[in-house]
């Protein structure tokens, strides 16, 4: 790698490598440690960085997020009910992306690392962050051959804002693009094992299993398949590599059939009971706020490319480089197919989710070290000198291009410093979060266990289990049980709702309410939780930043007024 | 109910394993590219130095016999370090007469020795006859060929070379059936010859497991008489012989390229097939409870030998038993993830379907064959019913292996009061044949090799 990383790029670009090398060189090398770290030290460096950014702060910023929680608590209950969603699973999403984390969640809530259920969860984004990019560096490192190249992008993609608040969410996405990049690591070896295709077709396929877009990573994967395994081998490669994926991918819809929750109810195969099903909510899901608006996806580009301009930028304009390229560099092709089917995808003019671009960053993050190094390949192919000593023509031409290139970036620098300030500040200094623990424990020390409890799906977790005290951090868990259920849930899960709560908002005890349910009963999507809150009053607030939690009351004495009462 | 969905789980676990691990080892070669490109054998030659004897073995073998010796005797090695011996039972008459005038037509000053050696003592089979012959056998190495083989002028330079290069013993040379298009199974039964010879058989060898096939196979002479030749009890004496060869720590190779690969063809017909089979397995039946594999010096080789022996039946169990489990899962209620995970050895199956597929394209490809996608179409539609065949022919094996065992426990009545040892019963027993022993001996000179499944 060292010899490629030469041809690439200066020595004096490398200055890590011209002290460390004689280092290693030295006495030193008896070490196994040191050895090791200066062997890796581009790797190790890309991880500390990586995993220091994505560590700092990352249980107070961003706010405990209600998609958290419902994933959270899905792994809850695979790992206490041994099943895949605590109340009616109706195929939000296939569920190998929180059975994977259920594991970890639950060995950490044993132990009581965190205080709450997210912030466990967050622990194990760090986790699920860190083989991230080492797989992406990886990967990098054998599309460019340039050691430099895979470590810079890894370190911008590292500090991106954009990147660091998305990654640090429990979120499907940040799991299955983990599982794709595995994939993509594992066919781009040198004459990469059938054993290594088998595996990496199985690493898509869960990717896919985990969040359903990432399918659309499989025309890369499989190029890259095509593109590494010669000869007689490729044959079998291809097969089987397809036949793994389409085989893992095809144990969701059987799941499905043999619940007879394929097909939707009221459908010929469906029959006409009423279920939940995999078909309906599959295209139910393309329903929403941005649904019918064909140019949906354009509102995000712009949130995401204010998020972080530099590295949206670059990464488009080294895809459009790619594009160019492809034609006759293999590994131009292989970065445009890494991005250009899900793009399409989240491009199609319907439902568009803010951390969509979760599995957007390392495809941008490829393409940039692709083209930059195919760039770099092109100018040291210029001869600069002549350019220089041409006509005055020419010469005036090439001191424009030069310095317009200069005012560019100069530009883009200065008008987005403030925008990255702002977001560092926000990242590793903003408190979001001490209103929920705050809250949380005024439950505890103020609500009878025997009350019932309408919360978001982020308290539903911690309210489920007796937590142990956070020891090293001097805070202590919660120790009790509470019935509480998911607004959503108690809002239209019949078997709740009508069963369990009786239709009757006096059935309920306290409301713990966060912005989230305030923007769903504003818009008036859950009627019943509107009713039971129209009958409380507040009886304790916090807050920190944007983020608060008011805990509500119910008064059962008050004269009805609300249509559920 | 309970039990019922444990035993299910389990079973289909167990069968899932074995259908992948030994669809891993239908692939084993073209796992990584190094050992694609070493698998042909040796590139350049060395001089020839060793001295072979091949054996022909033949029984009512009169249509070909004359042409096979011809074709063994235009073998390209120097005519001093050769010796061929056609081995028949003295009332074969028939095979007799072929066989001189085939050694007649072949005898010239500049041709290998050729020898006649007829037997009249029993049992009539082939591994006898081998036994026979290698008593007379005076070269380095004792090769085998059958009597309908299609030899291959360069094997014994290739060999030569082998064993003199290499720290080896045992050299077991390609065996491929050519004729994929005869009739509906032939395809699937050419492919399962490709893929065992160039792919199985070589991780096999390197285990220190190799089940050797009925010829194109080369020991050294002093390995084979240490090991007693072939044992003329056993039904797939072949396949015996590797086990016990790998058993004693003989070192062991496989190479196969289409150049060099000896040709045969399919059995014509289905009966003949089921047959043909029957006899494998029950072979590999005897060959497990001989228990020669468990005294193989390492704990990969006796599991490969395990698995190599019981996964005849275990994937003729798999054909018969998924089917059944695809329906039951609708007919009785099992909790969801046991009937997913039941519905593995199905997946497995498949898998094994696409693995054969592709090594037929990769089959015509080598051998300069047509390869049609229609005729790959009928082998998808073909290879349920053909691993059907399969499972009709284990549990032929089975019975009659049990049919077997019978006979051997009223033999042992008779004889209890002779052998009072357990030790000496059991090696009574297997000099003792029973009906059901000798009719099968009377197939053991069809043809193919008996490691083959």
């Amino acid at each position: 790698m060292q010899d490629a990383d030469r041809g690439t790029l200066p020595r004096i670009l490398n200055p890590a490598g011209v002290i460390l090398g004689p280092l290693a060189r030295s006495g030193l090398d008896a070490l196994a440690l040191p050895r090791f770290m200066l062997r890796h030290w581009a790797v190790l460096t890309a991880l500390a960085v990586s995993g220091l950014a994505h560590a700092y702060g990352m249980w107070s910023y961003p706010e405990f997020d209600l998609d958290e929680g419902a994933i959270l608590s899905q792994a809850w209950a695979v790992s206490h009910l041994g099943k895949i969603d605590p109340y009616t699973y109706w195929y939000d999403h296939p569920p190998l992306g929180w059975a994977f984390i259920s594991p970890f969640t639950w060995f950490l809530d044993k132990v009581g690392v965190g205080t709450s259920a997210v912030e466990n969860g967050r622990l194990v984004m760090l986790g699920v962050n860190l083989l991230t990019i080492f797989f992406l560096y990886q990967i990098m490192l054998r599309l460019t051959r340039s050691r430099s190249a895979a470590l810079a992008v890894v370190l911008v993609m590292a500090v991106s804002p954009l990147a660091i608040v998305q990654q640090r969410m429990v979120k499907l996405d940040n799991i299955a693009t983990m599982w794709a990049l595995a994939s993509l690591y594992l066919a781009l070896g040198e004459r990469p094992t059938l054993n290594r295709i088998w595996l990496s077709a199985l690493a898509l396929a869960i990717a896919a299993l985990s969040k359903e877009p990432l399918v659309f990573f499989a025309p890369a994967v499989a190029y890259a398949v095509a593109q590494r395994v010669e000869g007689q081998r490729r044959l079998f490669a291809l097969t089987g590599w397809t036949a793994i994926f389409v085989f893992t991918l095809s144990f969701y819809p059987l799941f499905a059939l043999l619940k007879g929750e394929l097909f939707p109810s009221g459908t010929l195969l469906g029959g006409n009971s009423a279920h939940v099903s995999l078909l309906g909510a599959l295209f139910q899901s393309d329903r929403g706020e941005t649904a019918g608006n064909p140019f949906s996806v354009l509102l995000f580009f712009r949130t995401w490319w204010h998020a972080d301009p530099i590295f949206f930028t670059a990464g488009f304009c080294a895809s459009a480089v790619n594009l160019v390229a492809a034609a006759k560099h293999r590994s131009a092709r292989l970065a445009v197919l890494f991005i250009a089917p899900y793009l399409l995808f989240i491009a199609r003019g319907g439902l568009v989710r803010d951390y969509w671009v979760i599995p957007l960053l390392p495809a941008l993050a490829v393409n940039i070290a692709v083209a930059a190094v195919l760039a770099f390949g092109w100018l040291r192919r210029i001869e600069f000198d002549v350019l220089f000593r041409q006509t005055p023509v020419w010469q005036g031409l090439t001191h424009l291009g030069v310095l317009s290139v200069v005012a560019m970036g100069a530009f883009l620098g200065a008008n987005s410093w403030s925008t990255y300030s702002a977001a560092f500040r926000n990242l590793f200094g903003q408190d979001m979060t001490t209103a929920y623990a705050q809250s949380l424990r005024w439950v505890e020390e103020n609500v009878d266990p025997s009350s019932m409890l309408v919360v978001d799906a982020t308290f539903w977790v911690d309210l489920q289990e007796a937590r142990p005290p956070a020891a090293w951090r001097g805070i202590g868990g919660s120790t009790r049980v509470y019935g509480s259920y998911h607004y959503w849930v108690a809002d239209r899960d019949p078997a709740v709702k009508s069963g369990v709560l009786e239709d009757d908002w006096r059935n309920v005890d306290y409301v713990v309410m966060t912005p989230f349910m305030e923007h769903d009963i504003a818009a008036g999507s859950v009627d019943f939780v509107k009713a039971i809150v129209d009958h409380s009053t507040l009886v304790a607030e916090f807050s920190s930043g944007y983020y608060w939690v008011r805990i509500m009351k119910v008064e059962k004495d008050a004269p009805p007024v609300g249509p559920a009462g | 109910m309970v039990v019922l969905g444990v035993l299910l789980l389990l079973i289909s676990i167990g069968l899932f394993a074995q259908a992948i691990y030994s669809n891993l080892l239908l692939v084993y070669v073209w796992n990584k590219p190094e050992r694609v490109e070493g698998h042909g054998g040796p590139v350049s030659l060395l001089p020839p130095r060793l001295r072979f004897t091949l054996l022909v073995p033949a029984r009512h073998e009169e249509q070909v016999i004359a042409q096979t010796i011809q074709q063994v005797a235009r073998i390209d090695y120097p005519p001093d370090l050769m010796e061929i011996i056609i081995v028949c039972e003295r009332n074969d008459r028939g095979t007799i007469r072929a066989a001189r005038r085939g050694i007649r037509s072949a005898s010239s000053p500049s041709s290998p020795r050729l020898r006649l050696a007829t037997f009249s003592d029993g049992p009539i089979n082939k591994p006898h006859s081998l036994n026979k012959a290698l008593q007379i056998a005076t070269g380095d190495v004792v090769g085998v060929f059958d009597a309908e083989d299609d030899v291959q002028p360069g094997i014994l330079r290739t060999v030569n070379t082998i064993l003199l290069s290499e720290p080896v013993d045992v050299v077991q040379g390609a065996v491929q059936l050519v004729n994929h298009e005869s009739r509906w199974f032939s395809a699937l039964n050419c492919v399962e010859y490709f893929l065992w010879f160039n792919s199985r058989l070589h991780h096999d060898a390197l285990a220190g497991a190799l089940p050797l096939a009925g010829n194109t196979l080369f020991v050294r002479r002093s390995f084979l008489t240490k090991v007693g030749g072939w044992d003329d009890r056993c039904l797939t004496e072949d396949a015996d012989l590797g086990f016990r060869l790998s058993a004693l720590g003989a070192r062991l190779r496989v190479f196969s390229s289409p150049v060099l690969a000896t040709r045969e063809e399919t059995p014509l017909t289905v009966e003949a097939f089921v047959r043909q089979r029957t006899r494998w397995h029950q072979g590999f039946l005897q060959v497990l409870r001989k228990g020669d594999w468990l005294r193989m010096p390492s704990l990969r080789a006796r599991l490969l030998a395990l698995n190599t022996l019981t996964q005849p039946f275990t994937g003729s169990l798999a054909s018969l038993l998924w089917p059944v489990a695809a329906v039951m899962v609708f007919l009785v209620k099992v909790p969801i993830p046991i009937v997913l995970v039941s519905y593995l050895p199905l997946y497995a199956f498949l898998l094994t379907m696409l693995t054969v597929i592709v090594g037929y394209r990769l089959f015509t490809e080598e051998f300069g064959l047509r390869f049609r996608v229609s005729r790959a179409a009928l082998m998808a539609v073909a290879f349920l019913p053909y691993t059907w065949l399969l499972a009709v022919a284990s549990v032929r094996a089975i019975i009659r292996e049990l049919r077997g065992i019978n006979g051997w426990e009223k033999t042992e009545h008779v004889g209890s009061h002779r052998i009072p040892s357990p030790g000496g019963r059991i090696a009574r027993a297997r000099r003792t044949p029973s009906p059901a022993l000798s009719r099968g001996q009377q197939e053991a000179t069809e043809p193919g090799p008996g490691g083959a499944s």
